[in-house]
């Protein structure tokens, strides 16, 4: 066992979709996506890699927004309803294509990836995929982080403590609904850290968090990124190696760009007619990814693509797998020369949705990773609790005292990508509404019943309309008009709740409609945006 | 008639259509360009009539609320600001009608201090900014001469005397040595931070954030 470490960070999250009025919608079919080919492959991953008596470790991270959605029947439905209409029109496709023997390949290879897919969803996992997570972190393989309710960007709301308590509590409580591990680390969304925020961490029983390397590197004094630092109440931070990250992720040289790889934009989704689509989708409701993709990112004319080689992509993987790992040695081994041998880790946190989502690839090259890594004796995989759980206790005793800079993992490092002039008019809203929330908290302390009914309605509609999604989605004009139009529809059913409780009545005709169609967070309470004492 | 819980300071947060709202509900007839002055008199007059029982649970309403645009303003005069950056602070305001309404007014400014202390007394500078009657947000720039910044909104009548109207908390502005580009480029990193990445990371904030050097 070496002491330089590799520490995986995947963070799972995906905007809310309600299984009511988004049947067959393009938000639908992205969630689906994400089933097919990031979660349910890398639960394949890690069953191989068990299987072979691997040692893998990495943590995740997911959202309870997520795991809500995992764990709603009707989607579970749609989501097999969605593999057989896929399954079956391979089998078209196959006759489309019958004249290119290429194509016809994948096509085959593709049928029997959803088919076995599907086998997995149904028989093995039986629609719960979470559990199964569960199991891996019950035998030490993975960590699974806690992580606020919806993904909100908490630097945005520090003035309004209520609201950041009440979000940690709530992502804590859903935790507690699907693992029964108990979280020793908490994900801040997006890397969002402002000064204050880990008081609340710390407040919740939690140990550690993690920051981007610039928060960290520029903090005085700094320590560096290869090994924890604490902030003065005791709470211990693990700093994101940047530079390992951009080598996974970087939009121009990242790993997954390259021409061998498949391109995943390229989709018949795109390309064919409405009418060959139509078994798959309704195309009145926009075109999406269908899965069946046929051609290599290498550049080509429209009338000259380079098909998709499979083999090709596979050694480029474990070409990929390797340089990645021979990296983070070479660096660790030098951090760690430096640091007169003490303990070195090399912290990569990135979007789970790189793997099988951008990069279709992403999750062979990631079990590569986990597999190679296990094998080398130079470097090891680690968990966050495991790199230093002495120092957790009393961690400002023994770690570099450290005050984090206010940072994300945006491009920005701050906060630009949620702070624009196409989402900076939501701000007087969601915190207006936040107020209120704290302001009902405290005005209906012990109510039952209907009112009780009602806040905690408006609890879900202020949580879910503090969603990064929406804030994020701004910034792309095709998604932009949802966003606009999902964040209204929380605002305003908040604000529908907040003049009933002030009226004292309601329609429960409305609130019965709206609970349906945000089916999410069923335990909820109120009170937790009650002012502390 | 149904019971009402609220009081004055609630009703007189609510927005006026929202108010609008509230009083169609309660049977309240409110012809069109009523001040709403005159709508929380009503909707108070009706709380008289009928006394609050806070116990009782929400009584049910056969009116289904419909799909509404969100308030233009909120009836309050305040002002917010919210980090962007540490060279630029989101900051925007809204204003009570008493205020929009006031025909003194000649114009708004924002004046945007420093401050080296979290004692908000000691302003080491301050700039000003004038925006414009229906402006409602604005970026403003931090001068980068201080630890803290504060926005004040102000307004000036007609005679030229300034109003102070309100006064956002105070912003702690991420602040670095590295920050100070030109005179840190010469400073000798440690060898873990140069491994860690320090000098790209320098030079790409500067390129990013030049403003805040």
């Amino acid at each position: 066992m070496t002491d330089k470490s590799l520490i995986f960070v995947l963070d799972a999250q995906h905007p809310f979709i309600s299984s009511v009025d988004c049947v067959g919608s393009i938000e639908e079919n992205k969630f689906f996506d994400a089933l097919t080919y990031t979660y349910l492959p890398l639960l394949r991953s890690c069953s191989n890699l068990e299987a072979e008596g691997i040692a893998f470790k990495f943590a995740v991270v997911f959202s309870p927004v997520l795991c809500e959605m995992f764990n709603n029947p009707y989607l579970q439905l749609r989501y097999v309803e969605h593999l057989d209409k896929s399954i079956a029109y391979g089998q078209e496709e196959l006759i489309r294509c019958a004249h290119e023997s290429e194509l016809c390949a994948l096509i085959e290879k593709h049928i029997d990836f959803l088919t076995t897919i599907r086998l997995e969803y149904v028989e093995i996992y039986s629609h719960n995929i979470l559990a199964k997570f569960d199991y891996f972190a019950n035998h030490g393989f993975i960590e699974i982080l806690a992580t606020t309710a919806t993904p909100a960007f908490l630097p945005m709301y520090v003035d309004i403590p209520e609201s950041i308590s009440a979000q940690i509590e709530i992502g804590l409580t859903s935790f507690r609904n699907y693992f029964t591990t108990f979280p020793d680390g908490f994900w801040l969304p997006a890397m969002g850290y402002a000064p204050g925020i880990e008081q609340h961490i710390k407040d919740y029983g939690f140990k550690y968090t993690f920051i981007d390397a610039h928060s960290m590197l520029f903090a005085t004094p700094s320590s560096g990124i290869f090994t924890a630092s604490a902030t003065s109440n005791g709470l211990t931070f693990f700093s994101r190696d940047k530079n390992a990250c951009l080598e996974i992720l970087d939009s121009e040289t990242g790993f997954y760009t390259h021409d061998g790889y498949l391109d995943v934009d390229r989709d018949i989704g795109f390309e064919l007619d409405h009418s060959c689509l139509e078994p798959l989708f309704d195309s009145a409701l926009g075109r999406r990814n269908t899965g069946f993709r046929y051609w290599s990112r290498k550049e080509n004319s429209q009338s000259n693509r380079t098909p998709y080689n499979p083999l090709q992509a596979k050694k480029l993987v474990h070409e990929h797998a390797t340089d990645f790992l021979k990296n983070r040695i070479t660096i660790l081994e030098k951090a760690s020369k430096l640091l007169e041998d003490t303990p070195v880790h090399s912290v990569c946190a990135f979007p789970i949705q790189l793997l099988g989502g951008s990069w279709f690839e992403g999750v062979s090259w990631f079990e590569s990773v986990l597999r190679y890594a296990s094998s080398n004796e130079s470097i090891s995989l680690s968990l966050p609790k495991l790199v230093c759980p002495q120092s957790f206790v009393n961690a400002q005793e023994q770690l570099p005292i450290v005050k984090p800079l206010h940072s994300s993992w945006f491009n920005s490092g701050y906060s630009e990508e949620v702070l624009n002039s196409t989402n900076d008019w939501m701000y007087p809203y969601i915190r207006k509404t936040l107020v209120r929330m704290v302001d009902l908290a405290s005005r209906f302390p012990d109510d039952t019943g209907l009112k009780e009914r009602s806040l905690n309605m408006a609890v879900r509609e202020v949580l879910l309309a503090q969603s990064l999604d929406w804030f994020l989605s701004r910034n792309n004009i095709e998604d932009a008009e949802n966003a606009r139009q999902k964040f209204e529809e929380h605002v305003n059913a908040f604000t529908v709740v907040f003049e009933s409780l002030g009226s004292n009545f309601i329609s429960t005709e409305w609130l019965t409609t709206t609970e349906k169609k945000h089916i999410i967070f069923n335990d909820i309470n109120y009170r937790v945006f009650r002012q502390k004492q | 008639m149904k019971n009402m819980v609220s009081n004055r300071i609630h009703l007189e947060s609510l927005s006026t259509n929202e108010l609008i709202y509230l009083a169609e509900s309660n049977g309240i007839d409110i012809p069109e360009g009523l001040n709403r002055r005159f709508i929380i008199g009503e909707l108070l007059d009706l709380q008289n009539d009928f006394p609050i029982d806070s116990s009782s649970d929400l009584a049910e309403s056969k009116v289904v609320p419909k799909h509404k645009k969100l308030p233009l303003s909120y009836n309050e005069t305040l002002i917010t600001a919210l980090l962007r950056d540490p060279g630029w602070i989101f900051v925007y305001w809204d204003f009570h009608s008493s205020v929009s309404h006031n025909t003194s007014i000649d114009f708004y400014f924002l004046r945007i201090h420093s401050l080296n202390k979290i004692d908000d007394s000691a302003s080491t500078s301050y700039y000003d900014v004038k925006v414009g009657i229906s402006d409602r947000k604005w970026y403003v720039h931090f001068p980068g001469n201080g630890y803290y910044s504060r926005i004040d909104l102000y307004y000036t009548d007609k005679n030229g005397k300034e109003i102070f109207l309100a006064k956002t908390e105070l912003i702690e502005i991420p602040y670095s040595d590295y920050f100070d580009f030109y005179h840190s480029k010469n400073k000798k990193n440690s060898p873990i931070l140069e491994l860690s990445g320090i000098t790209e990371l320098r030079k790409n904030h500067f390129r990013n954030h030049r403003e805040s050097f």
